[in-house]
């Protein structure tokens, strides 16, 4: 895979975890979801990939991929709001297991690692360029 | 061709290789477990110098477990990797800029005036 293919796959992947990190924000206090269960925090997994070369053995550089989407294990919140329609009978609702603090920190990293990616890119366009040059 | 052409050619090839493994570095900066890779190419550099005619040795790709890593045991630093990709982007620039010099020599010596 050309440089700048790694880059877009690194980009692609970044831009991914900020598509759920935001999901975990907008419902970090849905309490219902469509299965009518309280939201769970997603987290992404991301895999070194190494494709295989046309025709050879030998494995050529891949990127980044998310393989996949889980769901954070950690116990749901309960608070009490007796007046709550999703409340049970000790007016107790269960609440998502996000973490504000946690999602803005995670979104400063992705967002860090979607700006050295772009750096990349930009530095793999600047040497084909210089290397265009070379045929003037 | 003149030797120095066969041997900026050589850079060209190493730095453009080790622009796509640092960016492979770049992209895998959350990848937990991931180690860095580099690409070593002093012997492929000095065995085109030693004899420029002959294809030599290739640049290699190595894995680099010594540099400490994080909990996660990835072990890519993202302030290293763009210093790295910068140096090497200069290094590229050097040789792409320096086969244009010889180059225009060359056009000049053809055309037979300046």
């Amino acid at each position: 895979m050309p440089s700048l293919g790694i880059s877009a796959t690194g980009l692609d992947a970044e831009s991914r975890r900020m598509e759920v990190i935001a999901d975990n924000v907008a419902n970090a206090h849905s309490t219902a979801g469509p299965d009518g269960k309280t939201y769970r925090r997603k987290e992404v997994v991301f895999t070194s990939h190494l494709e295989n070369a046309i025709g050879g053995g030998n494995r050529t550089l891949g990127g980044v991929r998310v393989s996949d989407v889980i769901e954070d294990p950690r116990p749901l919140r309960r608070d009490y709001r007796p007046g709550h329609p999703d409340a049970d009978s000790d007016g107790f609702v269960t609440m998502p297991n996000v973490n504000m603090v946690e999602e803005m920190v995670d979104m400063m990293s992705a967002s860090r690692s979607y700006e050295a990616n772009l750096a990349a890119v930009r530095t793999a366009k600047a040497m084909a360029n210089q290397a265009l040059e070379i045929l003037k | 061709m003149d030797a120095s052409v066969g041997l900026l050619n050589k850079i060209l090839d190493c730095t453009a290789m080790r622009q796509k493994v640092l960016a492979h570095n770049l992209a895998n900066v959350n990848t937990p477990g991931y180690k860095r890779m580099d690409v070593e190419f002093r012997a492929a550099l000095n065995a085109a110098i030693e004899n420029p005619d002959i294809p030599g040795e290739k640049p290699m790709v190595v894995t680099d477990t010594a540099s400490p890593g994080r909990f996660d045991g990835n072990n890519v630093s993202l302030q290293k990797e763009l210093g790295e990709m910068n140096e090497n982007a200069l290094l590229f620039q050097f040789a792409a800029r320096a086969i244009n010099l010889k180059f225009d020599g060359l056009r000049k010596a053809a055309r037979g005036r300046s």
